[in-house]
């Protein structure tokens, strides 16, 4: 089993209703369960769809809690930056922040007249606090891909999400998300280097 | 004009048809399987040979039976959606009296529409095993309160039992109905959304095939509760009591668990008292911070009836013990009574001493902020990890991004309509469901909102006292679960108020389950559908009428013919669940033509955004848009523009 240097691995996954997080954390799943790695996932249903904030916790390691300690994120995955801004309490300086750039405006915006908060402000706040971030248009790399509604496949693992992709995702979309994944693990590997 | 609700006959629900069908019907004992709490419950309902399963659809067990409305068929089980909770708790009941096992399951306040016949049960018991379960929903994810439902439990005198992982929840599927047989009582399944909405591995048992038709043994002297049969039936449940309770004290599931990594060896015993998902984070918090004690976990997933020896020993052998349990202090005050009783001196902390919260759903921060303070006021320091610096700007701007009705939804385009039919000045009742989104800006409606089918009685109420019109809203199988008998009611007493019964030909909150007004049922089988505008004048409804509410200007007239009538009036705007539509049509293969701003006719008056706020609206500057991904083609928008500046996207040549 290969983890990180602590007995766990905690992946946030923060959004918007509609956007995927349940289907990612599906594809994780179906990763860790062929590996043999121990896996807690939390999703919160009802309400949440709708447009509303989407948060789901994916645990992976030596844990039976589905929580973690606020402080004990490994990686934010943040579909929508006003999202990731808004869960700036579970960032802490080790966290991984993986940013999609692409603002989903909410009612309160779009109808209400509130603000929205500038991108680059928000990305360059979480930057402060934390030692690794990656910010990526999720929008661009779909289309690239060929599929706008395929924007949010995780960048982080390899093959094995490849083939765990091939397990959760309809035949039809398969290709599409597959593309995009490249697109977003090679987006994030190159500027690793 | 209602061409599109044709197109909602194959109501399936959306998700993981493809993955989970067959796959939680395969017999391969100890296979391993990612799966939802709620589905593992639905694999522990086969494994264990339900022959008859029944629900009305609540957040969080919903998927319980969008799980049995896939595979149920095949599992040779009966499933359905019943119109309400009493009636599915009545239909499984009545079977397992029979002499099959049964299951129902509903949502926390869903038991107490089931809680009369639930009450009585628990007197006549069954004759083959009867689960009930309980989905409670801590913090209120997705529910009009938090109520604790161990309590039920408690008052009925029926057993309970309450895992704290999907794997427990399959296996103790097995143990409620062996309970449930052993003593002929149905037992009461309590979960939270932290079980049913978690995602873990579950591993196959083996499956046993649901028994067939039963003769049915008559017994009126237990099963008739009349005075004279109650009375006997309740000294039998309470003689059946203490045997439940010897159970407990030796049952699998009430065991002491210790952690390996940390607090093995300090000088301070520590106990701690904890059942379902308390558990993990009690289990997190002590195998990740040192707090030097000595700790032991006393996990209970048998809590009614409790096993008071086992709790009192416990206690006993511990310097300290702590009761961690979201909700109310329900194992806390029983320990407490208990130690009195018996003159065990040990001291027992938990929300009664202000060290655990009582609202709200916990986490290991908060369990461990708890077991900190409650160590603490022993006269012993407790180092906590101080959490690093994080200070942040926070003067960036933090729109709020509430749930709202999604673009194309029919219920935004009524509510257009009815504050243009009443300017505004009306009260209104809504009811449980996606229109109780009505009450975000900019419609604003929604006055008073208790439960399920609550619109129409508060209405009636409301008719009598105030001067303004009053307009009630509720779904269509809201209306079928509890808003007839209050309509029946108005027409009766003379109740003067409008009744909207928005029928988007779905269960939609709760995921798009069907109900009785459509032609499919549980088991996924073509079925009767029953007319709600047929209901309503056979109730004697003198104003009924049915329109299309993305068409705004007849709806207005509908709506303000309606407030003038003297008396109950029905109103059903019937349309489509977008979402619905959107997918069907989807499968179709057709595809509808998006809406846009022309911007040459565009005033910027913001009245779209002002009066009807659809979310694919968005502005850049003061200019405006729709966002063509979110667009669901309703065609609303272009009737509600005054300048005719939104309207289909030209295609090139026209």
């Amino acid at each position: 089993m290969v983890m990180l240097n602590r007995d766990t691995c905690t992946i946030q996954i923060v959004g918007v209703g509609g956007q995927g997080a349940l289907t990612v954390s599906r594809i994780i799943g179906a990763a860790a369960l062929k590996k043999n790695v121990p896996i807690i996932i939390s999703e919160i249903h009802g309400m949440a769809q709708r447009g509303g904030v989407v948060k789901t916790t994916i645990r992976l390691g030596d844990t039976i809690s589905p929580l973690p300690f606020k402080s004990d994120i490994t990686c934010l995955v943040g579909f929508e930056p006003l999202e990731v801004y808004r869960a700036r309490d579970e960032i802490s300086k080790d966290t991984v922040v993986v940013i999609s750039t692409d603002p989903i405006r909410p009612i309160s915006v779009s109808s209400w007249g509130k603000v929205y908060p500038e991108v680059d402000d928000i990305i360059e706040e979480v930057k402060k606090h934390t030692e690794c971030t990656f910010s990526l248009s999720a929008r661009e790399k779909a289309q690239e891909a060929g599929n706008e509604r395929v924007t949010n496949v995780l960048p982080f693992t390899c093959e094995e999400l490849r083939e765990a992709i091939g397990e959760s995702v309809p035949e039809k979309s398969l290709e599409a998300n597959l593309k995009a994944f490249d697109l977003g693990y090679g987006e994030v590997h190159d500027r690793k280097k | 004009m209602f061409e599109e609700h044709s197109l909602i006959r194959n109501v399936c629900i959306p998700g993981q048809e493809r993955y989970f069908m067959h796959e939680l019907l395969e017999d391969r004992p100890g296979k391993k399987m990612l799966v939802l709490g709620n589905e593992a419950i639905a694999r522990g309902a086969v494994e264990a040979g339900v022959s008859v399963a029944a629900t009305y659809p609540g957040t969080p067990s919903s998927e319980i039976g969008n799980t049995l409305h896939r595979i149920a068929k095949e599992a040779g089980m009966y499933f359905e959606f019943s119109t309400n909770e009493k009636v599915a708790f009545e239909t499984a009941g009545a079977a397992a009296v029979a002499g099959v096992r049964a299951f129902s399951f509903m949502k926390h306040v869903g038991l107490n529409v089931a809680a009369d016949a639930f009450m009585t049960l628990a007197y006549t018991g069954v004759r083959a095993g009867y689960v009930v379960l309980t989905a409670d929903d801590p913090s209120c994810h997705s529910s009009q309160n938090e109520q604790d439902n161990r309590y039920y439990a408690k008052m009925s005198g029926v057993p309970m039992v309450e895992p704290s992982s999907p794997e427990e929840a399959r296996r103790m599927m097995h143990y409620a109905f062996e309970l449930s047989e052993r003593f002929e009582e149905p037992v009461l399944f309590r979960t939270t959304t932290r079980m049913n909405h978690v995602r873990g591995v579950m591993e196959f048992g083996k499956i046993t095939p649901p028994k067939g038709r039963v003769h049915f043994e008559k017994d009126p002297s237990r099963f008739v509760t009349v005075p004279a049969n109650a009375r006997k039936r309740h000294l039998a449940l309470l003689e059946i009591i203490p045997k439940m309770r010897d159970e407990s004290e030796v049952s699998p599931w009430n065991r002491v668990v210790v952690p390996e990594k940390k607090n093995t060896s300090g000088d301070l015993k520590l106990g701690i008292i904890t059942s379902g998902v308390s558990f993990n984070y009690v289990m997190e918090v002590l195998n990740n911070v040192e707090l030097d004690v000595t700790a032991r976990v006393l996990k209970l997933g048998m809590t009614a009836p409790l096993p008071e020896d086992m709790i009192s020993e416990f206690c006993r052998e511990n310097d300290l013990v702590l009761t961690v349990e979201e909700g109310e202090p329900y194992l806390e005050e029983a320990a407490k009574a208990l130690l009195k009783e018996r003159g065990v001196t040990t001291t027992v902390l938990g929300k009664r001493d202000g060290h655990f919260p009582i609202p709200f759903e916990y986490n290991p921060d908060i369990v461990l902020k708890g077991i900190a303070s409650a160590i603490g006021s022993m006269g012993r320091k407790v180092e906590l990890p101080v959490p690093e610096e994080n200070e942040w700007d926070t003067s960036l701007p933090e729109p709020p991004r509430p749930p709202v009705m999604c673009p194309g939804c029919p219920h935004r385009a009524a509510y257009f309509a009815v504050k243009k039919a009443t300017k505004g000045k009306a009260v209104f009742p809504t009811d449980i469901g996606c229109y109780t989104l009505g009450i975000m800006p900019p419609q604003l409606i929604g006055d008073i909102l208790i439960c399920m089918g609550s619109s129409a009685g508060s209405a009636g109420g409301l008719s009598r006292v105030v001067d303004e019109p009053v307009i009630a809203f509720m779904g269509d199988s809201t209306f079928f679960h509890t808003g007839i008998p209050p309509l029946v009611n108005a027409v009766h007493n003379g109740h003067n108020f409008v009744l909207n019964i928005m029928d988007n030909a779905t269960t939609a909150m709760t995921g798009h389950q069907p109900h009785p007004g459509l032609p499919i049922d549980g088991m996924g089988d073509p079925a009767p559908f029953i007319s709600i505008e047929k209901v309503c004048r056979g109730l004697g409804v003198q104003f009924v009428r049915t329109v299309n509410p993305l068409d705004l200007k007849e709806t207005q007239k509908v709506f303000e013919e309606a407030i003038a009538f003297d008396g109950p009036a029905v109103v059903i705007t019937k349309s489509p669940c977008a979402l619905l539509l959107d997918r069907n049509l989807r499968r179709a293969g057709r595809t509808r033509v998006k809406y846009t701003v022309y911007q040459d006719k565009c005033t910027k008056c913001d009245i779209c955004t002002s009066t009807f706020a659809c979310p694919a609206f968005y502005k850049i500057g003061d200019d405006h848009y729709i966002d063509p991904e979110l667009c669901l083609s309703c065609g609303v928008c272009e009737q509600v523009c005054p300048f005719g500046a939104m309207g289909p996207i030209k295609q090139e040549g026209e």
